[in-house]
């Protein structure tokens, strides 16, 4: 039996999983059809890209934002990565009801996506798997556009404290976020006193200025009374239970040191649930797992019960086991190790290049997709 | 020594020599020759992907460029599945190129079944019968080994999407999902 007529066999069985993916937008649209977008959320497996099977639209996220090029994209805050994330989700996941009217509109994002499905089928003449295949391709699209909106969006409402500024330079301009407390031609003066060579037209340069100001300023950020009140319980509990004082420098060597210090320093650019513990305690927790992993008694559950995490922040934070793939990358710590030894005056790269590792990195990397 | 992250402390332990480049390309060295134990495999893929992301870091992209990065990798390839449910079951996914492309589905016997697109689209479904598979007698099977044997039925998929080959054999049958160039 031929069944191009879907919208009968729906009709007939109210059964979802059978409906092309305009038809479920236009429920979704429409009716508000929760059962709709459930259906698209919880069984679509519509995404892929690389060698990697379909996936859900939310692993498909979750893909993008574990991706060494959205972290560089997010000028390594992964505070902003996950808000990014946390949008994104919400633009496709988020239908308001008459009690609950709060965040994005799912409804304006799968229409967009009809209309757009609208004006190309109108553009070509196209049989119905072609125009679920484009559906498909369409909606992937989209999903990456929105993601890089997410970014932006992100990064402006991070932080009302911040301020966006034209640096003009020579005849260019390069557009960075100042703290507030900075104002007028204040700005310029610190640019000028802060940021060794500028040249707007280098590859990366907006990026270069904008994580030394990050770094040197930071975010000016907002504390929450929650926020402090919870900062607190986890330092009373931590007395009886603290790590070993390591500041010194007795156990752990420079490069675990530094990395210690850039963290601590940049705490603004962690994600929240790691941000929350405060300066001191994400030095004692970073401290320790270096301790422990040289010490070969490296406990993440246990750790993250100390220092009053989620396993799972533990985990994305510096878990020891990874999935292994060119378009993912490590977990936070591990990155930023990479990070600061990539910095390091020591040329690590070519001398990893010079003993003929490099090649057999670059193998593993692509045979793991 | 944490067997996942074992490259750490090693990498660690070569920073802290006074002569830092000889103690990286020994720890280098040590790595690797760790790295071919069983042990240590996972730990090794790991170690390349850490040294994946430092050469990441190392470069310098524009924000256009980043993102033409971000695109390029989460790129859909040109490719789709197409699942093939028997009374509801799903039994095999065949992976078409939208260049066009002809995969055979085997051992298909008597029964209800669907094709589905990768998005959930349901592309045919109906009943195949033992005369669309099954041969009478073997004196028949023995002739279609010489020569290529011709559909038993053929169905057209959305009209000119594509086509649905079955053929008869002996127990069981085989279908022929032909699908024509994409043109998107």
């Amino acid at each position: 039996m031929d069944t191009n007529n879907v919208s009968l066999l729906y009709d007939r069985t109210k059964t979802y999983k059978d409906l092309s993916l305009i038809k479920l937008a236009e429920l979704i649209v429409q009716d508000s059809d929760r059962a709709a977008l459930n259906e698209f959320h919880d069984n679509r497996e519509l995404f892929r890209f690389g060698d990697n099977p379909a996936m859900l639209f939310a692993d498909f996220v979750d893909s993008l934002c574990n991706s060494c090029w959205a972290l560089k994209l997010a000028n390594s805050n992964y505070n902003l990565l996950e808000k990014a994330r946390d949008h994104l989700i919400d633009r496709f996941c988020n239908l308001p009801t008459e009690q609950i009217n709060q965040g994005p509109d799912c409804r304006y994002y799968f229409d967009g996506f009809r209309e757009q499905m609208h004006t190309l089928c109108r553009q070509k003449h196209i049989n119905p798997l072609e125009t679920e295949v484009l559906a498909v391709k369409t909606l992937q699209q989209m999903a990456m556009r929105h993601f890089m909106y997410c970014i932006k969006e992100g990064s402006r409402s991070l932080n009302p404290l911040r301020t966006r500024y034209q640096w003009h330079l020579n005849g260019d301009i390069i557009i960075v976020w100042i703290p507030v407390t900075i104002t007028g031609n204040k700005r310029r003066l610190w640019l000028e006193e802060h940021i060794d060579d500028p040249e707007p037209n280098r590859p990366g340069e907006k990026q270069r200025i904008q994580q030394i100001i990050d770094s040197e300023l930071g975010f000016g950020e907002i504390s929450y009374m929650g926020d402090f009140k919870y900062t607190l319980s986890v330092d009373h509990r931590l007395k009886e239970t603290q790590p070993a004082n390591t500041e010194d420098g007795t156990t752990v060597c420079d490069i675990a040191k530094a990395v210690v210090d850039e963290k601590a320093k940049n705490i603004h650019l962690m994600r929240p649930s790691v941000r929350i513990l405060g300066r001191t305690i994400l030095r004692k927790l970073i401290t320790r797992i270096f301790e422990q992993i040289t010490e070969g008694c490296y406990d993440e559950k246990k750790l993250a019960q100390i220092f009053g995490l989620s396993q799972s922040s533990l985990t994305r934070f510096a878990g020891s086991r990874w999935q292994i793939s060119a378009n993912s990358r490590p977990p936070d710590l591990w990155s930023n190790l990479a990070h600061l030894l990539s910095k390091n005056g020591t040329a690590f790269s070519s001398i990893a290049r010079s003993c003929g590792i490099w090649k057999q990195v670059q193998e593993v990397i692509r045979v793991s997709g | 020594m944490n067997d996942d992250l074992y490259f750490i402390p090693i990498i660690i332990e070569a920073f802290k020599q006074p002569d830092r480049s000889s103690a990286l390309k020994k720890a280098f060295e040590r790595i690797e020759q760790l790295g071919k134990h069983d042990r240590y495999s996972q730990g090794w893929r790991q170690f390349c992907l850490f040294m994946n992301e430092t050469l990441v870091s190392a470069e310098n992209y524009s924000a256009d460029q980043l993102q033409e990065k971000l695109i390029n990798t989460f790129m859909r390839p040109e490719v789709f599945d197409i699942t093939i449910e028997k009374n509801g079951i799903p039994i095999e996914t065949l992976s078409f190129k939208y260049s066009g492309d002809s995969k055979t589905a085997r051992n298909i016997i008597p029964g209800s079944y669907k094709l589905t697109f990768e998005s959930g689209l349901c592309i045919w479904w109906g009943t195949v019968s033992a005369g669309d598979v099954l041969l009478a007698d073997l004196k028949m099977a023995a002739g279609t080994e010489v020569e290529k044997p011709s559909p038993t039925k053929t169905i057209p998929i959305f009209e000119e999407a594509g086509m649905i080959h079955f053929y008869r054999g002996i127990g069981s049958g085989s279908m022929e999902i032909v699908i024509k160039k994409i043109r998107i």
